[in-house]
């Protein structure tokens, strides 16, 4: 899968992740992938705090300090409006071109 | 190594790479809280942790991939912004050059200058909440661009292309008439340039060292972030932007002058024997050309008293700065623009410009009781030629052509035009046909002319009854009643051997007056001298045998008119 599509799922992924969650901190989040299992989205984890930072820079997620039921001060994130929306459009266009490469191997196996 | 000092080890090889303090700060306690949750849980497990660095990757590139969530700047974006910055900055530095707003010669001002340089410190606070304004953006998406680029931003580094950024600017106000630069407070040109150069680079760093200060040490703003990348995305130059404002800067620019290339032109053909006069004289007229185009914005500001040398930057700046609007605009509407980035500029905005605009703005109300003629207006007709109604429309009554003062001799009156260095020799008898005879140089009339004219002759001239004298100055013509400055004495009616010249209904002084006479020809010249001497009027007087105000009514004035000339004064005086 080629580094753009790869992103593109990876943000998507995270978002919708973010979504699922209501709100979370930077670790809750990396558990709740990988509970979720998302074989193609490999990364470091300390790439997911600047992929966040994008995010938020791009509005779609917004972030804030409070004190965790712990006692901690942990930065939570969650989802705006426009991160709604822009995820909303990434998974049409998911899975339009899901349903497009599918069906195109399929004529192409066919092919074959 | 144990876990622990490998995982300070790797929060400091971040840290080195992020130039933002408070990206660094953020992203480092995030990577320790991971790095503890997840050493409990791998604990509890009965795990060991793994190293941070194949934990959380390498740490160039985890630091690259945060540098590079901040937002990304093009270059013609802080290019405009500076010289925006440059031209707000030059136009204030300018003011205060001028000496527009010198408070330090109170003993000369008049209650008119009084209530200007109100106008102009209210002026002065709107250009501060703009050029705060944007000189706080420019410093806040530079510092961004450069962390964005990982690269250390240093105040050398903005001062120079910052700086360089800003010479248009400086060529502007550098290109102004010498005498708008030099002759109120009489600054030297090395030293006006000077100080021209240390208040454009030295304020430049300001804004700059305030914004990184409040972004490293001020309380934390969560949408900063955001804003900026929305700003730095807006900002991009567009097609409709960058055509609007290209249109109307070309149109300022070119129009303007095209305009006084064309007159000067007329000029030279109009007056063979001084071409060079014409040309030279083109910067004036353009400048009135300019205030045509400007429209109904040159309108407003001349009626707010902005001094008309002043009109350009503003229009260039306020022109310029529709790159900046419809971004802020709908930042502010979203309530986004939370803290540092426009707060301080819109205070000084929200204060200032109010007053600014429905500040009245109180000026003399003189009614004249003799016939009297607006020589300064017949100079200006004749010299700006049919543009000159248009002209005047948007600047009121004033002619703005020039200042003007005058002297007399026994033969006639000198009248000096002093915007543009010109001057007018007038003997008496042309004068009362208001014809124009002759035009020549300042700098040569002063060795050939000015001799053998006396400045302010005022015998016989009375305020409310009280003998108005000339004063001693070091640098103009005071008159003063009872050894009081005339300015801080309003004025209600002026008369000269005991005949009415003039009523004035304000409350305020005639300023610095000054008036010429010449005694043989029965000519007054009258302007109100230093502060506002833009309008020059000839009093025709009648002879010392004329009767009386007091006991004239008004339809009786018209009617008194001055002695037929019929001799044709000597040669003057060369």
């Amino acid at each position: 899968m080629s580094n753009d599509i790869t992103k593109g799922a990876i943000e998507a992924v995270l978002l919708q992740t973010l979504h699922n969650l209501g709100e979370g901190y930077g670790y809750q989040i990396l558990r709740a992938l990988r509970e979720e299992d998302h074989e193609i989205l490999t990364f470091r984890e300390g790439t997911l705090y600047p992929l966040l930072y994008r995010l938020e820079a791009r509005g779609f997620v917004t972030s804030k300090e409070r004190e965790a039921p712990s006692g901690k001060t942990r930065r939570y994130y969650h989802l705006t409006k426009k991160g709604t929306s822009y995820l909303e459009k990434r998974r049409s266009q998911f899975a339009k071109l899901s349903k497009e490469l599918h069906s195109a191997l399929r004529l192409s196996r066919v092919s074959l | 190594m144990s876990h622990r000092n490998a995982l300070e080890a790797y929060l400091h090889d971040i840290r080195k790479n992020i130039p933002n303090k408070r990206l660094a700060d953020r992203l480092e306690k995030e990577l320790k809280d991971h790095w503890e949750d997840e050493t409990y849980e791998t604990t509890l497990q009965g795990d060991l942790p793994i190293e941070p660095r194949n934990r959380f990757g390498d740490p160039t590139l985890v630091s690259m991939l945060a540098n590079l969530s901040l937002a990304y700047v093009p270059f013609p974006i802080l290019l405009t912004l500076a010289i925006l910055f440059g031209m707000t900055g030059g136009l204030l530095t300018l003011m205060f050059v001028t000496g527009a707003v010198s408070m330090t010669d109170l003993d000369a001002l008049g209650l008119t200058k009084m209530t200007r340089i109100l106008e102009m410190l209210l002026l002065i606070g709107f250009l501060v909440g703009l050029w705060t304004y944007i000189g706080t953006i420019l410093s806040t998406l530079w510092l961004h661009d450069m962390d964005g680029r990982g690269r250390r931003a240093t105040f050398l580094g903005f001062l120079v292309p910052m700086g360089l950024a800003c010479l248009p600017s400086i060529l502007v106000f550098t290109s102004f008439p010498t005498h708008v630069l030099s002759e109120p407070v009489g600054i030297d040109a090395g030293t006006r340039l000077i100080i021209f150069f240390i208040s454009v680079l030295g304020t430049v760093g300001v804004p700059l060292l305030l914004t990184r200060v409040w972004t490293v040490y001020g309380p934390l703003v969560e949408r900063e972030t955001v804003d900026i990348a929305f700003l730095a995305k807006r900002l991009r130059p567009n097609f409709l932007q960058t055509a609007t404002t290209t249109v109307i800067l070309l149109a300022f620019g070119a129009g303007t002058w095209v305009a006084g290339a064309i007159k000067s032109g007329a000029l030279a053909i109009s007056d063979p024997n001084h071409p060079f006069l014409a040309l030279s004289q083109s910067w004036q007229f353009a400048r009135f050309v300019f205030l045509f185009l400007s429209g109904l914005v040159a309108r407003l500001l001349a009626i707010l008293g902005i001094p008309g040398p002043l009109v350009f930057p503003i229009l260039f700046i306020a022109a310029a700065s529709m790159f900046l609007v419809f971004p802020t605009v709908r930042l502010m509407r979203q309530r986004r623009l939370s803290t540092n980035l426009v707060l301080l500029p819109i205070f000084f905005l929200s204060v200032s410009l109010p007053i600014l605009l429905f500040l009245p703005s109180p000026s003399l109300k003189i009614d004249w009781r003799i016939p009297v003629f607006p020589l300064s207006e017949r100079l200006e007709r004749k010299q700006v030629g049919p543009l000159y109604s248009s002209v005047k429309y948007f600047q009121e009554d004033e002619g703005w052509y020039g200042e003007y003062d005058a002297s007399a001799n026994a033969n006639g009156f000198l009248v000096r035009q002093n915007l543009g260095g010109f001057y007018q020799i007038v003997p008496a008898e042309d004068l009362s046909k208001t014809g124009i005879m002759f035009q020549g140089n300042a700098e040569k009339s002063n060795e050939r002319f000015f001799d053998g004219f006396l400045s302010g002759l005022t015998d016989g001239v009375q305020c409310d009854g009280k003998t108005v004298l000339r004063v001693p100055h070091p640098d103009q013509v005071i008159y003063a009643m009872d050894g009081e400055s005339f300015a801080y004495l309003p004025c209600r009616e002026l008369t000269w051997n005991g005949r009415l010249l003039a009523i004035n209904d304000s409350n305020l002084g005639f300023g610095g007056l000054l008036l010429s006479q010449n005694r043989e020809h029965g000519i007054i010249l009258f302007n109100r001298g230093p502060y506002d001497p833009h309008e020059l009027f000839l009093i025709r007087m009648p002879q010392e045998n004329a009767v009386h105000t007091e006991n004239l009514r008004k339809k009786e004035i018209n009617i008194a008119l001055p002695p037929k000339i019929s001799t044709r004064p000597e040669p003057l005086n060369r």
